[in-house]
């Protein structure tokens, strides 16, 4: 009983230690004076918002969402995780509504602490960069 | 070190805003293309054009989109489309400019893809969906582009995500129907749609209305002759002399003449002169003068369609309906649903569609009936689509067509191989 308390407990402590060796977090940001900065923005609207069927925060100032350049490692993360799709699936996505006149996919930026000086300066924008880019520059509003 | 940084900051403002702004006011250029080949085992059958034997011409198209952001709001966009089908003779499927009064409404004039049904917008853009080509049960309207306006509207409601689009214009061109080109004018060209996404789910409505003007013939000549035989032969029953036996004769060598020359007549005027002839030979009570003709006669487009994704598996369905005021096309309705699986970058996905033409009530009826114009199609297709790399699709595909009944009589069916690459940049 008492071995099986303390592997009870061991597990528990190894539990998020595991989680975030099972897959490295990505971080939603936007700029420490975006007023939106003070809450966090929930997945459904992260969603909502890079794929360009929202254009507003919660607050209503307009958004403008960027992605990181293809083949980025955070960018497949985000893709997986945030937008449900493949590259190609986003692709195709982007391209019913470019060639439909309807939309522009974000702009790509080719690095994280590029992405963050334009979030940094900018409260209109919203980005996503790998966790461990996180620092006191900008504000994350989600991780997963 | 505090005007360093000031200073630092500054530029890295100053290149953070003019590359957004160099961004913007560039000239961008995006376009697509898709090569494929069909070969169908059955040469009594045409489905998707397809007439036997490979054909690598009719699955093959280039497009090159240009768009150029005039000012904050305003943005000039063309897309010009080169087709296999058209010889690649190069045409603006596309040409317009956009004006985005705020985050929320945009309008648009110029040159527009008719929003008709759900994939209308990207009819030919391959690498949009998983199918080789639409199916052709419904997407199979012989016009697709107008000139004129839309205004789109987007709202939220919730997590509900919606656009209403409003359209009006016109379309002037050579519509090419049953393979044969007739001079159109479709006026009065107007339609809504509303579109709505929530989480995976996708919704659509739609209903369009324009009043169809072709210049189609009733051959005269013909129906003259065939009068003139038809009084001869009762002059000859009644009184068969030497010399109604000779106009008699006469009458028919003049109507074989006739026929031979309403036989090179297209399709429609064929419909619209067999239209009166019919309908005074069987009596019916149809004015076919007004009614089977295209002269400012409406046609309705309406369609519901329903979408799920969640990256891994999707499944759509879709409805249609088409009501046409004149006799000489017949009312359809089509529908199709398609399932799709995922793995990794292959997709499977296996697709139903049937297309089914409803006679008018009445002896309108009895008329369309009679000139052998309704048809009824059902399609099985299976698919992969492998995902070559981030721009490009490679796809295969089997579908089975079965013609139920081809210009009223019964049809045949047909497999249809294809394979098609389809490629975004």
């Amino acid at each position: 009983m008492k071995y099986f308390n303390r592997l009870m407990v061991s597990a528990l402590l190894l539990t998020p230690v595991l989680a975030s060796l099972s897959h490295a977090e990505t971080a939603v940001i936007v700029s420490l004076k975006n007023n939106n900065s003070y809450t966090s923005i929930d997945k459904d609207l992260i969603n909502r918002i890079f794929l360009g069927k929202v254009s507003d925060f919660p607050d209503g100032t307009a958004v403008t969402p960027l992605y990181l350049k293809q083949g980025d490692y955070a960018r497949e993360a985000f893709n997986r995780d945030f937008l449900s799709k493949s590259e190609s699936q986003l692709g195709g996505y982007w391209s019913r509504l470019r060639f439909s006149g309807k939309g522009e996919a974000p702009d790509e930026i080719g690095s994280a602490a590029e992405l963050k000086t334009l979030v940094a300066n900018d409260p209109s924008l919203i980005g996503y960069i790998d966790s461990s880019d996180v620092d006191g520059t900008i504000k994350v509003v989600h991780q997963y | 070190m505090r005007i360093g940084s000031l200073v630092g900051s500054v530029v890295v403002a100053l290149v953070a805003a003019s590359s957004v702004q160099a961004k913007s006011s560039d000239l961008n250029i995006y376009g697509f293309m898709s090569v494929g080949m069909g070969i169908l085992d059955n040469d009594k059958v045409t489905i998707e054009g397809f007439e036997g034997e490979g054909n690598f011409k009719q699955d093959t198209i280039l497009a090159l989109q240009v768009s150029k952001q005039v000012n904050d709001k305003t943005t000039a966009t063309g897309q010009l489309v080169s087709r296999g089908t058209d010889d690649f003779k190069t045409e603006a499927a596309w040409a317009f400019v956009s004006y985005q009064a705020t985050e929320d409404f945009t309008a648009r004039m110029g040159r527009l893809r008719i929003p008709f049904f759900y994939y209308s917008e990207f009819l030919e853009v391959g690498y949009a969906y998983n199918w080789v080509r639409l199916p052709s049960d419904i997407y199979n309207i012989p016009f697709s582009s107008f000139d004129g306006v839309d205004f789109t509207q987007r709202f939220s409601i919730g997590s509900l995500d919606n656009s209403i689009q409003v359209n009006y214009g016109r379309l002037t061109d050579d519509l090419n129907i049953f393979d044969e080109d007739y001079k159109a004018d479709l006026r009065n060209m107007a339609g809504i749609s509303l579109n709505s996404t929530y989480g995976d789910w996708g919704f659509r409505l739609g209903g369009q209305r324009t009043e169809m003007t072709l210049d189609t013939e009733v051959d005269t000549a013909y129906i003259a002759a065939v009068q003139a035989a038809t009084i001869a032969q009762g002059a000859f029953n009644g009184d068969p002399t030497q010399a109604t036996g000779a106009a008699l004769q006469t009458a028919g060598t003049a109507l074989g003449e006739a026929q031979a020359n309403f036989d090179k007549t297209r399709r429609i005027d064929q419909g619209q002169t067999g239209a009166l002839l019919l309908s005074q030979q069987m009596g019916l009570d149809v004015d076919a003068a007004e009614e089977f003709a295209f002269d400012g006669h409406t046609a309705d487009f309406y369609n519901a369609a329903v979408t799920y994704d969640n990256g891994d598996y999707s499944f759509i369905t879709e409805v249609i309906a088409i009501e046409y005021e004149s006799g000489l096309l017949v009312d359809n309705r089509a529908w199709l649903a398609s399932v799709a699986k995922r793995i990794g970058s292959t997709t499977t996905h296996l697709t139903y569609s049937n297309s089914r033409d409803v006679l008018n009530s009445g002896d309108s009826g009895k008329l369309q009936k009679a000139l052998n114009l309704q048809g009824e199609d059902k399609s099985v297709t299976l698919g992969l689509r492998y995902d070559y790399d981030v721009n490009t699709a490679l796809k295969v595909e089997a579908q089975y067509h079965d013609e139920l009944i081809h210009q009223g009589v019964k049809g045949d069916h047909a497999m249809l191989y294809s394979f098609a690459i389809d490629v975004i940049f």
